[in-house]
């Protein structure tokens, strides 16, 4: 038996220990969640695909971070600009942190519904990395199920 | 198309042509497929007639394909459509068992990660290396052939933990001929 060859879609969950991830193959979807000694396997198949649902939900946590981060980097500036090294570090670095976090705060949900019942999928928490992801998939699906007229 | 899904957000329904959900007016993309209004497919074996092949597992039921595997007759209750191929559910469970059938795996052990944990970590209290080292080396290669993931075929983790491996038990060798030499 030949083993199938995935390709990775767009998305990353990640939280400490564990990552969840979308791949692409031949005929399904392979959703991995992979811990430090083991990876767990979802298949779905593109033939029972029947939606994939995405919506954009604003995270209120991501304008705290990113506003944290904004006065965190005008503090750089300014402390920088009077010559106190040791806390504009503290502060740029602080800064970048949270411009970090803030940049990887989920900001969309998609779910996908088969005939057994309705998935998340985690991986795709970004609305810009979802797009990328179903403009893969759309394809597809559409190659094994056909178009809906 | 009056299909109904639910808001991935708030779970309320909504149309499949709705751009916006109605329960918390949050922007919705919604791809539809075809399998969501297909019937239900109903899976009905039709019963064997003269001079027509039976089904291996239900004499009574006609046969449809055989098995791509082991060649046994299947009806339509037992055709199972895998892989580009007809499998029987026995052809199946053995393939599962034995191991030949990556696709059906649910669960695979990472032990190239297992083996370079135990070989880098306890570099961080390095006494326990003792035990660890001999660990890494057995793990890396008892499990060397064993499946390991599906989407990362590399073994990168087994070569570094061999090597951290053999450097710690000659270490350790090193050290003991080092006290053995001084006594």
């Amino acid at each position: 038996m030949t083993p199938i060859s995935y390709r990775k879609l767009p998305g990353v969950a990640a939280v400490p220990f564990q990552r969840k991830t979308l791949w692409l193959g031949p005929d399904h979807v392979l959703s991995v969640r992979t811990l430090p000694f083991t990876e767990h396997y979802r298949r779905y198949y593109f033939r029972d695909i029947q939606a994939i649902v995405l919506t954009e939900s604003g995270s209120s946590v991501a304008y705290y971070l990113y506003a944290s981060a904004a006065f965190l980097l005008l503090m750089f500036l300014l402390l920088g600009y009077t010559w106190h090294p040791f806390w504009a570090t503290l502060c740029g670095l602080t800064g970048a942190v949270l411009l970090t976090f803030g940049l990887r705060v989920p900001n969309c949900a998609c779910y996908l519904q088969t005939a057994t019942g309705v998935v998340r999928l985690p991986s795709l928490g970004r609305v810009r990395a979802a797009r990328k992801a179903l403009a893969i998939l759309k394809p597809a699906i559409e190659g094994a199920q056909g178009r809906l007229a | 198309m009056t299909a109904t899904l639910g808001c991935a957000h708030c779970h309320a329904p909504v149309e499949t042509d709705a751009g916006i959900c109605p329960g918390c007016r949050s922007p919705l993309e919604v791809l539809v497929f075809p399998a969501l209004l297909a019937p239900p497919e109903i899976c009905v074996a039709a019963p064997v007639m003269e001079d027509e092949a039976s089904c291996f597992y239900h004499v009574s039921k006609r046969a449809l394909v055989p098995c791509d595997q082991c060649g046994r007759f299947l009806c339509a209750l037992c055709q199972i459509d895998f892989l580009g191929a007809n499998w029987c559910p026995n052809c199946i469970d053995t393939g599962r068992r034995k191991g030949r059938l990556g696709g059906l795996d649910a669960v695979r052990r990472l032990y190239g990660n297992a083996a370079l944990s135990l070989a880098t970590l306890p570099l961080l209290f390095w006494p326990f290396t003792l035990m660890t080292a001999p660990m890494a080396l057995y793990v890396a290669f008892r499990y060397w052939k064993a499946p390991s993931s599906l989407i990362r075929k590399n073994r990168w983790q087994f070569y570094v933990a061999i090597l951290f491996g053999v450097a710690e038990v000659g270490g350790w060798f090193w050290l003991a001929a080092l006290l053995v030499s001084r006594l």
